[in-house]
């Protein structure tokens, strides 16, 4: 049992490995996908069409590290649950809480041309997103316990999914010799969301009482059945799916297509040379959001409930006590703090906007240095990644990136990423946050090699067929 | 140019190789050692009478007791049963089913006149006597047969009488008859012969024969069933109007096996008897409490082969609207005047008794009366107060308490700095109670206690001159172990606790205390375990 609990545990907080476009793609521009960065950066091609269906990014975060998951004391490796482990650096670091938050990108349509000094691209994208935070006052009751006086918020704890349609039709135009602008113009279509917070979430214990007190919300877009008492009152383990209700029609419009719930968002860019060898850009993506209308639902759970111990009658000290009813009646007391009011209500979500301010310096032909700062407004809190890459291009049909990011947690790690032309196919592969160290961990026997300071990890791959490209160079506003 | 880029490809991809160099770390085993600091209630209890006669109920779902207050709050243990008497078990009035069969001459064309005079038993009881019946409810049918005869029968029975009026039937001969009469309200006042009320029946019948008639077969009958009086007046004999054997379940000492050390008094037996009749009764009652599976019977000095005299009504306090107090006959079996306290005292399983009332115990000394509504009701209630006294009472509990698998390893006792066990009681019942708990192992040897001696638990409250608690005592005990016990008693693999309580009623020895219905008890069990770093 401990091991399974552990390799939960483990695998937990070591989900860092999913993902969004990746940052080390930002001064690659022989890879069309880098436009989804900044759509003032046109691609290097006169005209490209992504193979559909294998464009996939993956983005993943987290700000627990492994690295603090172990701890040496007098030369012994210990855990989490040591008594000698010190949870004082993890307190220290963590403010809130712990999260995890992925993003996935599939394209099923990617398009582009050159116009003169335009180009213009297509896009239909399907993405998803979830979240989860975990609240510091469980590392506080792991560590602390619940002693007499503690007093711990759960408010922290939130869980955010959405799923959505992109259909996109981006512009990018070269002003002048110094200067490039460009947009797109999005229209979402939700499938799934859920996003949930709690105003307060107080638990309480001493000696004498432990209270509950919970006042939160979640929205849902789901395919749910409800099944509210006649007060409007749900329980949360009530809730059912209604794929059973559902014809396979309504199924795949709902999941495949799901035309019911429209958004609108926008991504914005610009890129200025300010000499020869050096240029500087920024870009704002994925600003707008989406309006639920289909199956939404609105929660609202604001209950308290104080235990004050079990209530013995006079019979159960003769009968005895059946302690597994009576903690079963708890568990059922503690889960009704939680059974919430339900209304039929539309709600909005945003889709997690990035900021990207890049530089980059081209000393040779065949190499370039850049930086790129991204900064993603989660629903759960901001990120703040930095990347560092040298770019190369040793042949026309070879490029490669080599770098490293840094997180404003601390994590370093290494990017890699190359593209290949074989003729007009091109096949590129973009990794950013490869640990820089693993840790062997073994567990009664059992050995699990894990990341040891890993925070993100971005994997982004796919196939284009490209035609029309220029030279080495990686020299934006060039007239291709 | 070429090799330098080559070469910056090749260094750019080593550097990435470099970077992703595994670092040698291994942990070879995950220690659950860090003993939280918890601290919790447990349970909360709220004891008062409601919460002691629930268990009762529980425990015996056949428990006919209830729970009855006094005046001045005492609470009693009731046990009832009653008995009733109608009027019809006092008088037995017959039903009357009368018929004439008979062949008398006739001669064809001539005039016939016959009759008929018959006597009909009222009383179905020769000791008994009606001097008046006034009917409430009853109805006669006549039957008869159609003769050769032109002309009228008529049957009339002078003891009959509505307003002044006999009552007769009348038909004619050549088509016979069969009438059903409302004789409600009707008064009979029957004739008297030797152990017999009667009434006549007087026919006469009157015509011309056919010209073909030569002999004719009267074929009457009269049936009257059912009567219910408005009033009997007369004497109902001396009779036996109830003789039933029953028991009385004592359910709170079936469910209960008291053991010496608790001692009840103050226990009584009503016999309560309402007497809507005029007539008197005797009651006899043959009684006994059976002690336990063991069938000894223990008789109840006051009532075993005696009789009690049961008073009737004056016929003046009667009102036909049945709305008249009862004669009330009171008799009281208590400690005073029987052996109750002793028998009580050996927890009885139940409560045997004969009941036997007879009618006109002393013979015909005024004229008896019944009415519709008239009954006789005995009521038998045995009342057992709490009112008690506990004299050191002691029990022995054993719970398991498997230390180390609290603890999930014995390792783990060295992490954990104390274990503390909080009670806080609040007694308002006129006990206190005394603990002690030992920790044992496997084979029940003592390991250690939890208490320096005897802790006292709840304390005493204050009681006023009349015995009665006018202040519930509160008592905050704490039992704690300390690091050093938890370690000594993981290292003997202490599992279980056995639990020694006594208890005693407060104040001077061998007095008995009464418990009242405000009396209560609440109680709090919480712990705080603090780990150590």
């Amino acid at each position: 049992m401990k091991r399974y609990i552990t390799s939960l545990l483990i695998a937990l907080l070591a989900m860092n490995a999913t993902a969004q476009t990746s940052l080390s793609l930002y001064h690659l521009e022989v890879v069309p996908q880098s436009s989804m960065l900044n759509p003032a950066k046109a691609p290097r091609c006169n005209v490209f069409v992504g193979m559909p269906g294998t464009n996939i990014s993956l983005h993943g975060e987290t700000n627990i590290k492994m690295s603090e998951m172990f701890q040496k004391v007098n030369g012994q490796w210990k855990s989490l649950t040591d008594n000698d482990f010190d949870y004082s650096d993890i307190n220290r670091r963590i403010k809130k809480g712990t999260r995890i938050n992925t993003q996935m990108n599939i394209g099923l349509i990617n398009v582009g041309w050159r116009q003169a000094e335009n180009y213009w691209t297509v896009n239909w994208n399907v993405r998803a997103s979830a979240g989860i935070s975990v609240p510091k006052a469980v590392l506080t009751m792991l560590d602390k316990g619940l002693p007499d006086g503690s007093r711990l918020d759960f408010s922290y704890l939130r869980a955010n999914m959405i799923s959505y349609h992109e259909l996109s039709v981006g512009y990018t135009r070269a002003i002048d010799e110094q200067l490039s602008v460009g947009g797109r113009l999005k229209y979402l279509s939700g499938v799934f969301a859920a996003k949930s917070k709690f105003s307060k979430f107080d638990v309480t214990t001493s000696r004498k009482q432990w209270t509950f007190d919970v006042d939160g919300e979640a929205d849902l877009s789901f395919p749910l059945k409800m099944n509210p008492d006649p007060n409007g009152v749900i329980a949360i383990d009530s809730i059912e799916w209604k794929w059973d209700e559902m014809s396979t029609l309504e199924i795949v419009g709902r999941t495949l297509i799901g035309l019911h719930n429209p958004g609108a968002a926008i991504d914005l860019g610009a890129e200025y040379k300010i000499d020869e060898n050096f240029k500087v850009s920024a870009s704002v993506t994925d600003l707008g959001f989406i309006v639920w209308h289909k199956d939404a639902n609105k929660l609202r759970a604001k209950n308290k409930y104080a235990y004050d111990g079990f209530e013995v009658e006079f019979n159960d000290f003769f009968d005895g006590i059946n302690l597994s009813e009576r903690f079963s009646d708890i568990v059922d007391s503690v889960e009704n703090a939680f059974s919430s009011h339900i209304t039929k209500e539309i709600f909005a979500t945003g889709v997690h906007p990035n900021i990207y301010l890049g530089g980059e310096y081209t000393p040779f032909k065949f190499m370039s240095v850049g930086a790129v700062s991204r900064t993603t407004f989660w629903g759960n809190g901001v990120t703040q990644n930095f990347n560092f890459s040298l770019n190369m291009k040793p042949y026309s049909f070879v490029s490669v990136m080599n770098g490293f990011n840094v997180d404003i947690k601390g994590c370093i790690t290494a990017d890699f990423g190359f593209s290949i032309n074989m003729g007009p196919l091109q096949y590129y592969l973009m990794l950013d946050g490869i640990p820089l160290a693993y840790r062997h961990i073994t567990i009664e026997g059992d050995r699990t090699s894990m990341p040891y300071n890993c925070c993100d990890l971005s994997v982004n791959t796919g196939f284009n067929i490209i035609i029309g490209t220029k030279g080495p160079k990686p020299n934006f506003n060039s007239k291709y | 140019m070429e090799r330098i880029r080559t070469k910056l490809l090749f260094a750019a991809c080593l550097l990435t190789l470099v970077g992703c160099m595994k670092d040698n770390v291994e942990i070879d085993e995950i220690k659950y050692t860090r003993m939280p600091n918890l601290s919790a209630p447990v349970f909360h209890a709220n004891v008062d009478y409601n919460g002691i006669f629930k268990h009762l109920a529980k425990n015996k779902p056949q428990n006919n007791a209830k729970v009855e207050f006094g005046s001045d709050g005492l609470i009693y243990l009731t046990y009832k049963k009653n008995y009733e008497v109608s009027w019809n078990s006092v008088a037995d009035i017959n039903n009357i089913y009368w018929s004439n069969n008979q062949l008398f001459p006739t001669v064809a064309g001539k005039e016939v006149t016959h009759n008929i005079t018959d006597r009909i038993t009222m009383n179905a009881d020769s000791t008994q006597r009606f001097d008046t019946i006034v009917i409430s409810k009853s109805t006669m049918t006549v039957k008869a047969a159609k003769l050769d005869v032109d002309g009228v029968g008529t049957m009339v029975i002078p003891e009959m009488t509505k307003d002044g009026k006999t009552l007769k039937v009348s038909w004619k001969l050549n088509e016979g008859t069969e009438q059903t009469i409302d004789v409600a309200g009707y008064k009979i006042v029957p004739g008297q012969s030797a152990k017999t009320s009667y009434m006549t029946t007087d026919i006469s019948l009157e015509g011309t024969a056919s010209a073909t008639s030569t002999t004719s077969r009267l074929n009457i009958e009269m049936t009257m069933t059912d009567i219910v009086p408005q009033v009997i007046f007369g004497y109902f004999g001396t009779k036996e109007a109830l003789n039933r054997q029953s028991m009385m379940n004592i359910s709170f000492f079936q469910s209960h096996e008291f053991p010496d050390e608790i001692e009840f008094t103050g226990a009584f037996i009503n016999l309560d008897v309402n007497n809507w009749t005029g007539t008197p009764f005797n009651l006899k009652m043959n009684d006994r409490f059976i002690v336990k599976s063991n069938k000894d019977s223990l008789p109840v000095s006051l009532l075993k082969d005696s009789a009690l005299y049961i008073e009737q009504i004056d016929y003046a306090d009667y009102r036909a609207d049945g709305k008249y107090d009862p004669k009330h006959n009171y008799f009281l079996i208590d400690t005073t005047n029987s052996n109750l306290n002793a028998i009580l005292n050996c927890s009885p399983n139940s409560y045997d008794y004969t009941l036997d009332i007879t009618t006109n115990p002393h013979g015909e000394q005024s004229e008896n009366f019944l009415t519709e509504e008239s009954k006789l009701v005995a009521d038998i209630q045995l009342y057992i107060p709490f009112w008690l006294k506990i004299t050191e009472l002691t029990r022995e509990d054993t719970i398991d308490f498997d230390l180390n698998s609290i603890i999930l390893d014995a390792d783990n006792a060295k992490y954990v700095d104390s274990i503390t066990l909080y009670f806080d009681f609040n007694n308002g019942f006129p006990i206190t109670l005394w603990s002690q708990a030992y920790l044992v192992d496997e084979k029940n040897m003592v390991v250690d206690s939890l208490f320096n001696g005897r802790e006292q638990l709840w304390n005493t409250p204050q009681l006023d001159q009349n015995k009665r608690v006018s202040k519930w005592a509160a008592t905050h005990s704490r039992v704690s172990m300390d690091n050093e016990k938890i370690v000594d008693c993981s290292k003997k693999d202490v599992k279980k606790i056995i639990l020694h309580t006594g208890i005693s009623t407060t104040d001077a020895p061998n007095q008995y205390l009464k418990f009242y219905k405000e009396y209560g008890l609440t109680m709090n069990l919480s712990f705080e375990v603090l780990s150590k770093k």
